[in-house]
């Protein structure tokens, strides 16, 4: 046979017909698309459904994005109680007191006598009358200190109250710092279940999409048969299903985003509501523009990844036969 | 160009299709596989096709070992020789034009090179006329005409044929013998399976004829 001419042209001819390889992608991308458009029901429900599974670990990135804020706001309401000890005069306690004010750390210093801080007590407590039998008022006088915004994380926040803690007229700096552990080791758990959460349905896209393309591939075998019986090789024949399987992925990071979007509208509403009875201005945080562009890459990925496990597999199963 | 050297294959069924089967084809010659039905016509041409793949035995194509060869060796050898298959096996969703341009486009022939030698061959089996059809609007003759033309389109050295004239009447059976007998004139090798004798015996081609997976006669 023509072996040997052959092989000739092959070599002369390999920078065009690598062009021509590089030329035909757009065209195969564009068939793929095409494809999917020629059956828009079945393309509908599989791109609602991977829409769907992306959608679900990228809503919950949000939210726990969401309450992170939040509880950067709510550190704005960090502050630090400080006891003198009883033997401590008025005298120092002003100087001390002065000394407060005097520093960058806080943004505003309040002194509560120990008259004051019996009043409030008695208010709050409900032990009213039955304090009205002591002769001698058991609290302290106390200053409380609100930190400046620079000054909120839990480390700085707990550092100042170490630093006054150790000061002589100090008898405690104390500081509540309880809730925001919790809340920062609930996020470190919500955050892993959000992670374990999305690589299960990132395995859920990428088994939906290879069946799909499993069923593509099942439905042209008889055209994957005769291509490869006039000379395809794997690679050709596998192009455009690695198409479809990116066209779906991507469209599905489309979806979600679309569906993020609107669950996003939806809730605004209320939580504005929400927050206003709360007295605060907080505002739902949505999609960036690099988010929104992570999104639609993930979608991508994960179509290109179950499409190659597709095809890889069912492929090279399909032989011709006369 | 072909030449098999006690080449036997064995199907995973177990069904034993062809036994120590040697013969060889020179280049540029034309023959006809003969044999009842089940002898291994079909058998000989998946083989030399790459479709299947000997059990035992050795096979050369244009005196290149290809008994062993790599699958991913295959569709480059596929390209070089055009097979025709009794049902057409032609792409129903494609133009005719389309399903002829398939070995080039797939070889990644440029669109406008293509198209030149996609008409070139659409001429040569007189259906130029009919580029923009569906396979399903052709009779069966044109379809199997549209096959020829996919075979030839990249101007191969080898053409296999199985069945060619299967389903077609005997005047349709003769210009497809016909338009063989034209591609060998200009140096193509040929080599057709085919059971209708009345038809073969008319061309005065060599003949080989098998019986049970063996040569029982050549001519
Ligand atoms: N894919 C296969 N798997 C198992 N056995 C097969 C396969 N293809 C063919 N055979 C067997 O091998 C033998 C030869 O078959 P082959 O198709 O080569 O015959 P043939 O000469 O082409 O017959 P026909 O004239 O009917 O087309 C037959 O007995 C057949 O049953
Ligand atoms: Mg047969």
């Amino acid at each position: 046979m023509a072996k040997r001419s052959s092989a000739k042209t092959f070599k002369s001819n390999w920078r065009s017909r690598f062009r021509s390889y590089l030329r035909s992608h757009p065209e195969v991308a564009r068939d793929s698309l095409k494809e999917l458009i020629g059956t828009p029901f079945a393309t509908f429900m599989t791109l609602v459904v991977l829409g769907i599974a992306i959608s679900l670990p990228a809503g919950l990135q949000i939210f726990l994005k969401n309450i992170e804020h939040i509880s950067q706001q709510w550190q704005g309401n960090a502050q630090i109680s400080v006891f003198f000890k009883g033997d401590v005069s008025e005298q120092q306690q002003l100087s001390l007191l002065h000394d407060f004010q005097a520093r960058v750390e806080f943004d505003d210093v309040a002194f509560i006598t120990a008259e004051q801080a019996l009043e409030e007590f008695k208010e709050l407590s409900g032990f009213g009358e039955a304090l009205d039998y002591l002769d001698q008022n058991p609290l302290p006088a106390a200053v409380i200190l609100k930190p400046g915004q620079a000054y909120r994380s839990p480390e700085k926040l707990e550092a100042l109250a170490q630093e006054i803690n150790a000061m002589n007229a100090v008898d405690l700096a104390q500081l509540d710092m309880q809730w925001v552990r919790r809340l920062q080791s609930m996020m470190i758990l919500g955050g892993r279940a959000v992670t374990a959460l999305s690589l299960f349905l990132s395995l859920a896209v990428l088994m939906i999409v290879g069946n799909t393309i499993r069923l593509t591939i099942e439905n042209h075998r008889e055209e994957i048969e005769i291509i490869k019986l006039v000379g395809a090789t794997d690679g050709f024949v596998r192009r455009p299903f690695i198409y479809s399987g990116v066209w779906l992925g991507l469209l599905s990071g489309g979806v979600a985003w679309v569906l993020i979007r609107f669950t996003l509208g939806w809730l605004d509403g209320p939580v504005r509501q929400l927050a206003g009875l709360y007295g605060s201005q907080f505002e739902l945080i949505g999609l960036s523009f690099s988010e929104s562009m992570q999104l639609l890459l993930l979608g991508l990925l994960l179509g290109l990844a179950g499409s190659w496990l597709a095809v890889g597999r069912h492929i090279r199963d399909i032989e011709p036969q006369i | 160009m072909i030449q098999f050297s006690n080449v036997s294959k064995r199907y995973a069924s177990g069904q034993e299709a062809l036994k120590n089967l040697s013969f060889s084809l020179e280049r540029g010659e034309m023959a006809f596989l003969t044999g009842h039905s089940g002898a291994g016509k079909s058998t000989v041409l998946k083989l030399i096709s790459l479709i299947e793949r000997p059990t035992a035995g050795q096979f050369l194509l244009s005196d290149k070992d290809v008994t062993r060869l790599s699958s991913r060796q295959v569709p480059y050898v596929r390209r070089q020789m055009g097979v025709v298959f009794q049902n057409h096996r032609l792409l129903s969703d494609r133009t005719v034009f389309d399903n002829v341009a398939l070995p080039l486009s797939i070889a990644g022939y440029p669109p406008k090179e293509a198209a030149k030698k996609v008409r070139a061959a659409l001429d040569k089996v007189g259906l130029l006329s009919k580029e923009k059809m569906r396979p399903i609007m052709l009779s069966g003759g044109e379809q199997q005409r549209v096959g020829i033309a996919r075979a030839m389109v990249n101007k191969p050295s080898l053409l296999l044929a199985d069945e060619p004239t299967g389903n077609l009447d005997p005047d349709l059976s003769a210009d497809i013998m016909n338009l063989f007998a034209e591609f060998n004139r200009v140096g193509v090798t040929v080599l057709v399976a085919s059971h209708d004798l009345a038809l073969i015996a008319k061309l005065r081609y060599r003949m080989l004829t098998l019986r049970d997976g063996q040569l029982v006669g050549g001519r």
